[in-house]
């Protein structure tokens, strides 16, 4: 418990020091907002009356304190570019949409490399292990947009499984909204795939030379015994501290799938909020994924303690 | 006859060579025996031992007949061997904390060799067996130690928790392959003590494989002597010990019963003092408002090293010597007392010889850096003196070249301590890998004492070493005491060691 209680400790001041960086990191920018809104040929007039009315000419500390209570209670203010529009609701609509989109991913990577990384582990053969890594290294290179260019040709254009910009909401359609979202999220899952079975076929085949599975051997283990009571525990152990960080990356990758396959999740809407410097949106979506991947690395950590009992501090 | 062992060879393929790690062994055991199985590292012994479990790597050939209990186990297949394995025949390997699964509780490790070879038994059978061994094996709280995972347990307990594991399917033939060899002395002769009370116990017939003849000496009656992949002797361990006949068995023996070095008084000048010296180091709070705890390593220290002494420092690890030579560098600076020392920095020689040495450096360069950087006059001084420099150089006066010593100096200082380490010249040329471990811990040894230094700290020199080659380092260490007059503080787990070398002993208990 006690480990827990310290790891909560550091993810709080973690986010403090995330929403510090955010903030600050938006408000050196020399475009200020107000112009933003106003145009280029605005009266300087105009722009310190807007300065004003939006609160900018107050002090760096105060506009953080003010813009940080109002985070914590899910009040981000308004968007620049939808005119009244809160911009909680606004992320908060696509936020479902990228919540499946990412789980879809995560899903896939599990399901798919634990297996792929065992049949992997276990191949002897010189050339089953070169094909194995060819095949790994190449996935792995390719990046996700580029795969999502190739899925929507590939399936859309020429097999037509699904139609492009033909997306539904979970809300409306759970199972049409992921038959949709699977093609996205093979984009994003396949080189993150890749690189977990590499992972795992490099920690299995150092656990396989472990002391220990020796002694299973001499007490008379069979090979399956051997593998899934001894050395696949073990292996996945660094697996999941590996896994915590794939969580970011495919959080991170989102945005741009998002944008090739027109999903609108909170990645389109950041990139379009960045491209109309619409801040309050920008800083909010920022401030989500980082609170998103830093709550997952702690519960990483949890599970981790959980697993292996030499972890207690 | 339980065991028979017919022209066993095991030769290990790789892709550029061939090599024959056991070249035909022969040998027999009855039932209830103690069979020994002593050699260096590289004899073969614990390749035999694995080809005993039938646990050989891929990569390994075997040839020749195992007969155990009138049955070959070379043709056996896979399967048909998981059936003697852990029942029939049962392994106690060397190192317990990483034989054992880290992430399992013992108790269900130990239990699952019974789930294996006997499936009708109940959950509640299972672990009432368990326990009941535990106790068994002497292991205190049957119950707490259940539940523990391997890390929460002593080395051992740990090798306690793998004997009784060994013993669950009351095997015919027990091989325990150096299963003392990670623990502490008095934790070795308790493990040894049980693994006999078993065999009186049980009648389980047990293989002992070691590279300690005394651990050999204390619980088999006969034993084969391996060397380079051959059996160079079988017979009784009496026997063998009183009248060894291959040349290999008697260095093994002579560097056992060298005996004690018959100790001297000295009352010159001492070389270093340690008084009343209390070793701690401060635990910070872990928490806020909590207090910093003092944890004390060892309490009250008084011992002198004088000039031409050896001293040994002996105690079970946990016992602060290691810090106490630290303290004595100047690395651990939290002690009361007082260290004092005639001469500054002394210098060290570790367990380690290979680490010690810059792999990328030829011998020669490594030995010449400590002079190289010699700036102090007053040392530089020193140097020339206690080595000799200018009876070194046939007595032409030592050039004066600043505040320096010349690259004739220097090279003509570090001939003449390769031939007190009795190391050939050649070896200037040569890198650390081109050596073995003797020949570099020679080195490390020359190393100490080039810049002058006279007294040395020695942590487990030898112990890294083969038996043979550990008896040629002490005796060059006992030359160099006598030819130097140098004096050591000697650091060592082992008795013998110790025995051997010092003039005196301080014997370390590790605190409550």
């Amino acid at each position: 418990m006690r480990y827990i209680g310290k790891k909560f400790l550091t993810l709080i001041i973690a986010l403090l020091l995330i929403s510090i960086v955010v903030f600050l990191a938006f408000s050196i920018l020399p475009a200020d907002a107000s112009i933003a809104k106003l145009g280029q040929n605005a009266t300087p007039e105009r722009i310190a009356a807007l300065r004003a009315e939006m609160g900018l000419d107050r002090p760096v500390l105060v506009q953080y304190w003010s813009w940080l209570t109002g985070a914590v209670r899910g009040d981000f203010g308004t968007s620049y570019q939808y005119t009244g529009t809160g911009v909680a609701s606004l992320v908060g609509g696509r936020l479902g949409t990228s919540a499946v989109l990412s789980l879809i991913s995560l899903v896939m990577v599990v399901v798919i490399s634990i297996p792929v990384g065992i049949f992997g582990a276990k191949r002897r053969s010189v050339a089953g292990r070169a094909a194995m890594t060819t095949l790994v290294h190449i996935t792995m290179g390719v990046p996700s947009f580029f795969l999502g260019i190739l899925i929507t040709y590939l399936f859309s254009l020429v097999l037509k499984w699904f139609t492009i910009g033909k997306y539904v909401s979970p809300a409306e359609d759970l199972s049409a909204s992921i038959s949709y979202l699977v093609f996205p999220a093979i984009a994003i899952s396949l080189p993150k795939i890749a690189m977990t079975v590499k992972f795992l076929v490099s920690s299995i085949r150092a656990e396989l030379h472990k002391d220990y599975v020796r002694t299973a051997y001499a007490k008379g283990c069979s090979r399956n015994g051997v593998f899934y009571g001894h050395v696949l525990k073990n292996s996945l152990v660094p697996v999941i501290t590996f896994l915590g960080i794939i969580i970011a990356e495919i959080v991170a990758g989102s945005i741009v799938v998002e944008k090739v396959f027109s999903v609108p999740g909170i990645g389109l809407l950041l990139v379009t909020a960045i491209s109309n410097r619409d801040y309050p949106v920008v800083e909010a979506v920022v401030l989500l994924i980082a609170v998103v991947v830093i709550v997952i690395n702690f519960l990483v950590d949890v599970i981790y303690q959980i697993i292996d009992p030499r972890v207690k501090l | 006859m339980l065991l028979q062992v017919n022209d066993l060879k095991v030769e290990y393929h790789t892709k550029t060579k061939i090599s024959y790690a056991v070249k035909g062994v022969s040998f027999s055991m009855e039932k209830g025996d103690i069979l020994g199985i002593v050699g260096e590292s590289g004899s073969g012994k614990s390749t035999m031992g694995l080809a005993l479990m039938m646990q050989l790597p891929q990569t390994a050939k075997f040839t020749g007949s195992v007969i155990f209990k009138d049955r070959d186990l070379v043709p056996l297949t896979f399967d048909e061997l998981r059936k003697i394995k852990g029942c029939e025949i049962s392994t106690v390997f060397q190192e317990p904390m990483t034989s054992l699964n880290p992430l399992v509780r013992v108790g269900k490790q130990v239990e699952e060799i019974l789930k294996i070879h006997d499936k009708t038994l109940t959950k509640e059978v299972r672990k009432d067996k368990v326990l009941r061994m535990f106790r068994n094996v002497e292991l205190q709280n049957p119950e707490e130690v259940y539940r523990k995972y391997p890390h929460e347990l002593s080395g051992g307990m740990q090798q306690r928790v793998m004997i009784a594991m060994a013993l669950m399917n009351h095997p015919d033939l027990l091989i325990a392959d150096e299963p003392t060899t990670a623990l502490d002395a008095d934790v070795q002769t308790q493990i040894l003590e049980l693994l006999k009370s078993i065999n009186e116990r049980y009648g389980t017939s047990i293989i002992l494989i070691s590279h300690d003849l005394r651990v050999i000496q204390k619980l088999c009656r006969k034993t084969l002597v391996m060397y380079q992949g051959l059996i160079v002797e079988q017979g009784d361990v009496e026997q063998i010990f009183e009248h060894p006949e291959h040349e290999y068995t008697k260095s093994l023996i002579s560097a056992l019963t060298k005996g004690e070095k018959e100790s001297e008084e000295y009352d010159n000048e001492a070389m270093l003092q340690v008084r009343d010296l209390t070793l701690f180091y401060d635990i910070k709070p872990e928490k806020l408002g909590q207090k910093k705890t003092r944890k004390y390593i060892c309490r009250d220290m008084n011992f002198t090293v004088h000039e031409g002494e050896i001293v040994g420092l002996v105690g079970p690890s946990g016992s602060g010597k290691s810090s106490i030579s630290r303290a004595i560098l100047g690395l651990h600076k939290d002690y009361t007392g007082e260290i004092l020392l005639k001469e500054p920095n002394p210098q060290m020689i570790f367990q380690d010889s290979a680490s010690s040495l810059n792999p990328g450096r030829k011998i020669g360069w490594i030995l010449e850096e400590p002079l190289r950087n010699l700036r102090d006059e007053k040392q530089l001084k020193r140097v020339r003196l206690v080595s000799r420099v200018k009876e070194l150089l046939g007595g032409e006066e030592p050039p004066s070249e600043g505040a320096r010593l010349s690259r004739k100096e220097r090279r003509a200082i570090v001939r003449d301590i390769l031939k007190h380490v009795e190391l050939p010249e050649e070896f200037l040329g040569r890198y650390p890998d081109e050596l073995s471990g003797g020949q570099k811990q020679r080195v490390n040894i020359a190393l100490a004492l080039i810049a002058g230094s006279r007294f040395v700290i020695a942590d487990e020199p030898v112990s890294a070493l083969d038996v043979t080659i550990q008896g040629q380092i002490l005796e060059l260490l006992l030359n160099l005491q006598r030819e130097l007059n140098l004096s050591m503080l000697f650091i060592s787990h082992d008795k013998a060691v110790v025995d051997r070398m010092c003039d005196k002993v301080v014997q370390l208990e590790p605190l409550k």
